[in-house]
């Protein structure tokens, strides 16, 4: 479970977040919306603690901003698996090792890692890539290697920040059907997004977030 | 895995910095061979002077007068002072015999006398040896009954104290500079590295990836580029020291001493050097550069 406690978040220059109080459940699939700035990012990135709170508190399982230590950090963030608009790969490295990059770091063995990334490929249909440079892939590949690299480690949640930002509406639906797979599965899913035509028949529960406030939950 | 796969990223940071990379390597060769050899004939120079040291006398020459008794409060007198490490007592029979060794002659041939004095040949400890301590010493023996003259190389021990001081503080400071000069040289190759790959960096923090992880590569970087450098800086020394030793005996028929283990010395320092800079800089840069608006 991930709950924020009064959270306010201060930036010098621009709009953060203001007494924030919301709670997601495992296994849920949670949308957070808003427009461009309105702090859907900042939400995302507390729970992965790559920033704190300047008020309040972040509890992410048995994880809390108020205490964590950046060799904590590290470890939460082995359990967490984030997904990015500029979707952020290796791009020197093939869709195999961007994959298995949080296995290598945990140490896991090879055989162990060769069958589990491709079982992974395999279910996201870009097997056949295994080989190629992440670089040489289109947008939509690109995302769909980022989210396998997210689930690889069977994280708790996967946090979305505007995965199919820059993607073709196609590609955008492939993602989206590829995240609600992932949640069937039981793993929870906070998705940051302005797109409000890919979402609105989906069933989940929406935040709706609006300079740095939270309008609806 | 892991292994494989810092080996890997750390091959293709050097090779996607090679520029870079030659540059700081031949740096560190260079660099390294001159400071082997300066610090080779720095240790020359040490072991001659603690050899000089060591050989340092001082010829303490007695009245001709003197009974055997005399000698005797002489050599106590000698013994309560701790400077001095030995002495030996050359009789005027003794040194007729030296002088018959020096000169090939006899003495008794050239004055039909023994005009040579007795006297006792005192050796001082090691540490002693320095000009302020010698003369001290040399004051209290003079003041001892029955002492007609002393001699010694204080004009040796003046040379000694004044050239070495010199050529250490010479060689001390041109070897701070060059290690200096490396470490900068490879700092700024880990710099460009760490610039280089500062998204990946990041993009490996937020996949939880702890410390070692992240710098390995960036540290095996800087351990090849020294090893390297220290492999060029012995092929250096190696060709310089041939080029010394030919002219050596082709002008004055001396063969200079082999540099001993010159190879792995400059090797292993090289290796030093470069995980010490990468490791440094590495710490540095990864904090500098490895954030989110890179």
């Amino acid at each position: 479970m991930i709950k924020f406690s009064n959270v306010s978040v201060n930036y010098p220059y621009s709009e953060g977040l203001t007494d924030i109080n919301v709670e997601f459940e495992d296994k849920e699939f949670t949308f957070v919306l808003g427009p461009t700035g309105s702090g859907k990012s900042t939400l995302l990135r507390l729970i992965y603690m790559d920033i704190y709170p300047s008020s309040g508190r972040v509890d992410v399982q048995k994880w809390s901003s108020k205490k964590i230590t950046a060799r904590k950090i590290k470890k939460l963030r082995r359990n967490i698996g984030i997904v990015f608009q500029d979707i952020r790969l290796i791009e020197n490295l093939s869709v195999f090792e961007n994959v298995a990059l949080p296995l290598i770091i945990d140490g896991y063995q090879r055989k162990y890692i060769k069958r589990k990334v491709k079982a992974i490929l395999d279910e996201i249909g870009l097997l056949d890539s295994i080989r190629q440079k992440a670089g040489t892939l289109s947008k939509g590949e690109e995302q769909r290697v980022a989210i396998a690299r997210a689930v690889v480690k069977n994280p708790f949640v996967i946090l979305a920040d505007e995965p199919t930002g820059n993607l073709d509406p196609d590609s955008s639906v492939t993602v989206f059907n590829l995240l609600k797979k992932i949640n069937k599965l039981g793993t929870a899913v906070i998705m940051a997004t302005h797109d409000y035509l890919l979402i609105k028949d989906a069933p989940n529960r929406r935040i709706l977030i609006d300079n740095g406030k939270i309008l609806k939950k | 895995m892991r292994s494989f796969y810092i080996l890997k990223q750390a091959i293709h940071n050097i090779w996607s910095a090679r520029v870079p990379v030659m540059i700081a390597i031949v740096t560190i060769g260079i660099s390294l061979s001159v400071l082997l050899g300066i610090s080779e004939i720095a240790y020359k120079v040490y072991s001659t002077v603690e050899n000089i040291r060591k050989e340092f006398e001082i010829d303490v020459f007695l009245d001709p007068e003197i009974s055997s008794f005399q000698r005797k409060i002489i050599e106590r007198k000698l013994e309560n002072i701790h400077q001095i490490k030995s002495y030996k007592f050359i009789s005027k029979e003794d040194a007729a015999k030296i002088f018959f060794e020096e000169f090939g002659e006899d003495i008794f041939d050239i004055l039909t006398y023994n005009p040579l004095p007795a006297s006792y040949k005192i050796k001082l400890y090691g540490k002693m040896t320095h000009m302020r301590i010698v003369d001290n010493v040399v004051n209290r023996i003079n003041k001892i009954n029955g002492i007609d003259e002393i001699k010694y190389h204080n004009d040796l021990l003046i040379l000694m104290e004044k050239y070495f001081l010199i050529i250490m503080i010479i060689g001390g400071s041109i070897i701070f500079v060059l290690l200096l000069a490396m470490n900068i040289f490879i700092r700024n190759t880990i710099k460009l590295s760490v610039y280089s790959r500062r998204r990946q960096i990041f993009i490996l923090q937020l996949l939880g990836s702890g410390k070692i992880f992240l710098k390995s590569p960036f540290i095996i970087e800087g351990l090849f580029e020294g090893l390297i450098g220290g492999f060029f800086a012995a092929t250096i020394l190696y060709f310089f020291h041939n080029i010394a030793n030919e002219t050596a005996i082709y002008l004055f028929n001396y063969n200079l001493e082999k540099i001993n283990y010159i190879w792995s010395i400059s090797i292993i320092a090289g290796g030093i050097i470069g995980v010490f800079a990468s490791s440094t800089s590495v710490n540095k840069f990864v904090r500098i550069f490895a954030k989110n608006d890179y």
